[in-house]
């Protein structure tokens, strides 16, 4: 999962393997959201904040408008299905 | 810490009502949100349940009352105080929301003080509170 985060990110630097977003600190997010998302707990909203923050210019901001449009409706379970989609 | 905080679920379909509730609650309750019936009565059944359910009366496919008759009417949810939040109660609409095992009203506009304490009066298992 992070080697692939980090591929990402490598992609969206252009192939410089400099990235503009911490893939650890990522992967922690994400982690510490989908058990949030998951129980529809209102503290996703700022930690999702938080991942589009670090993702944003990235690959994968598409993917995570969607995650902030939807935790921002408190549409949790259609936030969960776009969360999976940073994961494959 | 946040781990000890009690849950409250609110369930709204409108965002901007659920943005009102969650800041007046979020600094010391743990705030869940489900935006339908049918979503809150999935929630409810988790382990552990809220403590409290906060819910709109007026939601499309599922309204507040059918909610509740349906928390009430299940063993597993029918402990959990749960608190109506309206702009528009009657008398009929309160004596239909108490029948059904509510423990009172919470009236919009919303009032921060007055959510607050309907919800800690709600959580010490008084009934009958209209606010």
């Amino acid at each position: 999962m992070e080697s692939l985060l980090q591929v990402r990110l490598d992609d969206a630097s252009g192939g410089t393997g400099q990235t503009m977003a911490d893939p650890t600190r990522m992967r922690h997010l994400i982690d510490v959201i989908k058990p949030l998302l998951e129980d529809m707990d209102s503290d996703a909203v700022d930690l999702v904040e938080e991942l589009a923050n670090m993702l944003r210019g990235t690959p994968m901001s598409p993917i995570m408008d969607k995650i902030t449009d939807a935790v921002a409706n408190y549409d949790f379970e259609t936030a969960m299905d776009e969360l999976q989609k940073l994961e494959v | 810490m946040t781990e000890n905080r009690l849950t409250i679920l609110v369930v709204d379909d409108s965002p901007s009502n659920v943005d009102v509730l969650k800041n007046i609650l979020a600094s010391e309750y743990k705030v869940k949100v489900a935006i339908s019936g049918a979503i809150a009565l999935k929630a409810t059944e988790k382990d552990p349940p809220p403590d409290l359910i906060l819910l709109d009366v007026i939601m499309p496919e599922m309204d507040g009352y059918e909610v509740c008759r349906r928390l009430k009417n299940n063993q597993i949810t029918a402990a959990i105080p749960v608190l109506f939040v309206t702009g528009v109660a009657d008398e009929f609409d309160r004596l239909k929301g108490l029948s059904l095992g509510a423990g009172g009203f919470i009236m919009k506009p919303l009032d921060a003080n007055k959510v607050l304490e309907a919800v800690r009066t709600a959580l010490k298992g008084s009934k009958y509170l209209v606010t």
